[in-house]
């Protein structure tokens, strides 16, 4: 009979949703997380990791820092420095909600994030958003739509993924805003009443990623709407996502609130 | 009269419960924790908050849509008795009356649905008028039945003298809550969660409100789950649970919650019917009631 | 067959000069008679004649490569066109897409080309005389209609309910009934191709990566094997073994999460929810490698990014030997429960000789009975690869792509966990040295979708001057139009994650 099958499926499957905070065996030992910056390492006149770097993230000289917009993540600049002056660490805390705070410099220097403004207050239970793909390359969806299964389970946060956008309290943007879908954007974004927010996932949606400088992108959200929280990473792990959704909405308890404040 | 009052206002405050528990119960059956039990009456105070985009193309009567379901569900809710109670308001076939009130406000919403002109509205419109065609001769039929049976009239003590012992009520019990899914918009028939805008009936129709409009057609999906489910509780609850008096209606309320569950426990265990199919259940349903009236009538 | 064409294997580079060049009679003989032979077409494409010759010309070179599975061998032929040449779509439905794409890019006509509407919608490397280099407006294109007192048009798209990639479906039904679906896409289109043009620089693996986010390591590759046979490098065992792995965990990801997807979109729960976390289990296997659940970062030209040792290999093993139990139990349900499996059966038929007639490749057509793999028919890469044994089914249908991808799960699920056990124990990459100029190569692989093809031409300094994909996606969404005929109009969200096509693939 199916609905015994079907319980025991369930008994065998068990209660999987994780706790948040997770447990940090959760992420991988090769995870490349929050960059960590220690310039006093450098070489005088030593530009391998900018020169490694495919976007151009990193700035090196008297004041080195690395943006967390334009970052991929691959790892390039930590492999060609020899001194370990640059390191991906394991902290998934990156969120942002100005573009400037995702300027990492000095490894112990604090970027002062405000508070979750105002206008997310509003949210704090109850968080509708329509997800648009805007040239996304499906990675970054696919890593939002897991944030609704079990494991990660959105939902028991209030929050959740609506299909029409009149429903909606914001938008998730991925993609570097293809020309092609510029329009369809901002159609939806009109279509979204106020008050309303606007989330850039993963580094194409913030800065064009890898699609930087094409003239087939728009090079990021940020040139078509204005964006309330920015989502780094290529594709952002879901903690990143998570983790920003939650700070932002004012869940995230402050003890493990991220040197970001 | 105060104590139907008192019921009626316990319907109108507790009715945002269901989403939750249904929700939780799925959650339960998948492993997962599961949204907050009163997170309904989180989206409704944060709806109330938002204003509305309105299209263009559409007139007054996409925002009388919303105002006139949501009312007509009220209206029909003072008709309802919690088990073994009286109604607010009740008098001989006044569940002709229900199933008309019920009917007005599905009438404007399709109305409202229509008047965007977009064709997923559209097409759940269609789907829904279709499917509720089928439905409502099985509910006035089922409770025609149970009048049979008991040899009343009105509401409140039709479902206060049936009992679930007799078949012609177990009969109306099932063709009930065949109906009772179709027309909550659950799974077998349609799915409250879906993301796929060409397989929505219900959800499809309401993809244009936002705001306090969005507000007003989700709080009267729910008075009308709380409506149904109060309806079927009455009808497979057995009579000696009805007798019990208490001054808030404790056994109402754990009837209505039960069916909930029950629905829980249905969506997380079958799949969606084509839509090809669903005039078949539909059709079994009215089957159901039909003998249930036959054995009545013999 | 003694035939003009030149024959390579997968991966193998020749120089440009030995790309057989015909004239367009000769040219298109040679094709209709492989193409009735039972060959298909893997990539056909434009390129300036001045790309491949170096001395400038206005005529533009098509390159044709066949694929003839059965005898396991790509044919690689051109011919030289000015302003247009006769269409083969009329008697070979498969060319179609090339064909369009060619007059999107080039400007090039298909004459008698009865569909010759844009691909992508975009910017013309080169416009037709007279014209300006202008894209066309996209979603603005003759849909086909179906006339009637009672038909309908329904628009879905390019932004639809749920978090997937935009596309436009313009279906002609009658009530429920779907008589026509006509796709049209191009609102992913990034511009890919042309970033490729001067590979390898800093960017151009992550191009590779990114177009189609979901098949990473397929299309990294595809990538890393064109640019090391243009180099002259072979990657050394180990690094060809964990690329192995890296592609069937993820093709064991994919597989998993669009069984939970298919259960979702019938409403039924219990397979959603398991398989939604299962999915995610096996991502993090990937992460294991490499730090990224997509793979990003292991895939290099001249090898991979980082080895796997002793106890990596064994904790891996040991977290999927988890996920099999948990995979299996969830992903039978499908077949236990009949109200699914009443949903899955006789929906959305892509039959044999639709196959054959639209060049569907990879999960699509197996399960259509045509046993179309590129892991056995071009092998390349980790010899292990060949003995996964081909998963197919027969009837086409829905629950016949379920079938497929739940032998494909449990066969990468043995492959992973035999590798694993024995990798060689090779360093795990090779410096790359520069490319050699004038040369071609065709490299495929088979992602999870299909078949992915990569072609690329370097020019005089080394550098590439044309890079030509293929996602698998570019020859499946004909497949699935044709699917939905006679269909439902509400299956249609099912037939399509039974598919579950690239958009970005497509539109690169």
């Amino acid at each position: 009979m199916s609905i015994a099958n079907i319980l025991a499926a369930r008994i065998k499957q068990g209660h999987r949703t994780l706790p948040f905070p997770p447990d940090q065996s959760v992420i991988s030992d090769r995870y490349r997380g929050l960059p960590r910056l220690s310039p006093d390492r450098c070489v005088a006149g030593c530009r391998a990791c900018a020169e490694a770097c495919p976007t151009g993230a990193i700035r090196v000289g008297d004041a080195p820092a690395i943006d967390m917009g334009l970052c991929l993540f691959c790892g390039e600049c930590a492999a060609a420095c020899e001194r370990q002056a640059i390191v991906f660490s394991q902290d998934y805390r990156m969120a942002a909600c100005s573009r400037s705070d995702l300027v990492v410099d000095r490894e112990d220097r604090r970027a002062a994030t405000s508070s979750a403004p105002v206008k997310w207050r509003l949210f704090r239970r109850s968080l509708k958003l329509r997800q648009v793909s805007a040239g996304g390359c499906n990675a970054c969806e696919a890593d939002i739509n897991v944030l609704g299964t079990l494991a990660w389970d959105l939902g028991r946060f209030g929050v959740q993924f609506v299909a029409s956008p009149r429903h909606a309290d914001g938008l998730l943007v991925t993609g570097p805003v293809s020309r092609n879908m510029e329009l369809a954007l901002r159609k939806t974004y009109d279509a979204v009443p106020e008050p309303r927010i606007v989330i850039a996932v993963g580094a194409c949606a913030i800065s064009g990623g890898p699609y930087m400088g094409h003239e087939e992108a728009r090079g990021g959200v940020g040139a078509v709407l204005p964006v309330d929280l920015h989502i780094p990473g290529c594709p952002p792990h879901p903690l990143t996502i998570l983790d920003g959704l939650l700070r932002v909405m004012g869940k995230s308890d402050p003890q493990t609130a991220s040197p970001f404040r | 009269m105060t104590t139907a009052l008192l019921d009626f206002l316990t319907a109108l405050a507790l009715a945002p419960l269901l989403p939750g528990v249904i929700a939780r119960v799925k959650a339960l059956f998948a492993g997962r924790q599961g949204p907050p039990l009163l997170q309904a009456y989180f989206d409704l105070c944060k709806l109330l908050r938002k204003s509305g985009v309105y299209s263009t193309a559409t007139t007054w009567i996409f925002r009388a849509g919303p105002i006139v379901a949501c009312a007509s569900v009220v209206a029909a809710l003072a008709l309802t008795p919690a088990a073994g109670r009286t109604a607010l308001i009740s008098f001989p076939a006044d569940f002709v009356l229900l199933a008309y009130l019920l009917a007005c406000g599905r009438f404007f919403t399709v109305l409202a649905a229509l008047d965007t002109g977009s064709s997923f509205e559209g097409m759940g419109a269609s789907r829904e008028v279709h499917y509720a065609a089928l439905g409502e001769p099985a509910l006035l039929l089922g409770l025609l039945a149970l009048a049979r049976q008991t040899g009343t009239m009105s509401l409140p003590s039709l479902l206060g003298r049936a009992s679930p012992l007799a078949p012609e009520a177990a009969l109306v019990g099932a063709a009930l809550f065949i109906v009772l899914l179709c027309e909550n918009a659950r799974i077998p028939f349609d799915d409250p969660n879906t993301h796929l805008e060409l397989t929505m009936i219900h959800e499809a129709m309401v993809l244009d409100h936002g705001g306090v409009d969005l507000a007003l057609i989700h709080y009267g999906s729910w008075l009308k789950l709380w409506l149904w489910s109060a309806l079927l509780a009455g009808v497979l609850m057995p009579v000696a649970l009805k007798t019990i008096v208490t001054p808030v209606p404790l056994v109402g309320v754990t009837g209505v919650l039960a069916v909930a569950l029950g629905i829980g426990v249905v969506e997380s265990c079958i799949a969606r019917l084509r839509l090809l199919r669903v005039p078949h259940l539909l059709a079994t349903a009215l089957a159901l009631a039909a003998v249930a009236f036959i054995l009545g009538v013999r | 067959m003694t035939s003009a064409a030149i024959a390579v294997r997968n991966g193998q580079s020749i120089a440009v000069e030995d790309l057989p060049k015909l004239a367009i009679k000769p040219f298109q003989a040679e094709v209709v008679s492989a193409l009735s032979g039972g060959a298909r077409v893997a990539a056909f494409f434009g390129a300036p004649e001045a790309d491949l010759t170096g001395r400038s010309s206005a005529k533009l070179r098509l390159i044709m490569a066949l694929a003839q599975d059965r005898e396991r061998s790509l044919m690689l032929l051109s011919t030289s066109v000015g302003d247009a040449y006769p269409s083969l779509t009329p008697a070979f439905p498969q060319l179609h897409r090339f064909e369009r794409e060619i007059l999107e890019q080039w400007g090039v006509t298909p004459e008698g080309h009865p569909w010759a509407k844009p691909v992508r919608f975009q910017t013309p490397y080169r416009a037709p005389a007279g014209h300006a280099v202008e894209p066309a407006t996209i979603g603005v294109v003759d849909f086909f209609r179906v006339g009637g007192g009672e038909t309908h048009e329904v628009a879905v798209g390019p932004v639809h309910a749920g978090i997937i990639e935009p596309g436009h479906f313009r279906f002609q039904c009658h009530g429920e009934h779907v008589y026509h679906l006509e796709i049209s896409l191009g609102y992913q289109h990034r511009g890919v191709e042309r970033g490729l043009i001067g590979a390898p620089h800093a960017r151009s693996l992550h191009y590779a990566e990114t177009l189609a986010g979901d098949t990473t390591i397929g299309h990294a590759t595809a990538y890393a094997q064109a640019i090391e046979s243009l180099a002259a490098v072979k990657a050394p065992e180990q690094a060809k073994a964990l690329r192995a792995v890296a592609l069937e965990l993820e093709r064991l990801a994919n597989h998993v999460g669009d069984l939970g997807a298919l259960a979702g979109d019938v409403g039924f729960l219990p397979t959603l929810s398991y398989c939604g976390r299962i999915r995610g289990d096996a991502l993090n296997l990937t992460a294991l490698l490499c730090g990224s659940r997509f793979g990003r970062g292991l895939v290099v030209p001249g090898g991979v990014r980082f080895p796997c040792d002793e106890s990596r290999g064994a904790e891996i093993r040991r977290r999927l030997a988890r996920i099999t139990d948990d995979a299996r139990n969830a992903v039978d349900l499908i077949w236990t429960t009949p109200s699914v499996t009443e949903r899955f059966q006789g929906v959305g038929i892509l039959p044999r000789d639709l196959c054959l007639a639209m060049g569907t490749v990879g999960m699509a057509a197996r399960a259509a009975g045509l046993p179309r793999d590129v892991r056995h028919d071009f092998p390349a890469g980790d010899s292990a690869l060949r003995e996964i044994p081909i998963a197919t089914a027969d009837d086409g249908d829905v629950l016949a792509r379920a079938l497929v991808r739940r032998r494909e799960i449990e066969a990468s699920i043995k492959f992973v966990d035999n590798r694993l056990a024995n990798l060689p124990a090779d360093p795990h990459r090779r410096p790359l040295s520069s490319l050699r100029s004038r040369r071609l190569v065709v490299a495929l692989a088979e992602g999870w979708r299909g078949e992915i093809c990569h072609v690329a031409l370097t020019d005089d300094q080394g550098r590439v001057a044309r890079y030509k994909v293929v996602d698998p996606s570019f020859h499946n969404w004909s497949g699935l139009a044709l699917a939905l005929r006679d269909q439902q109009i509400s299956d249609f969200p099912l037939c399509n994650k039974s598919f579950n096509l690239s958009y970005c693939g497509q539109d690169l």
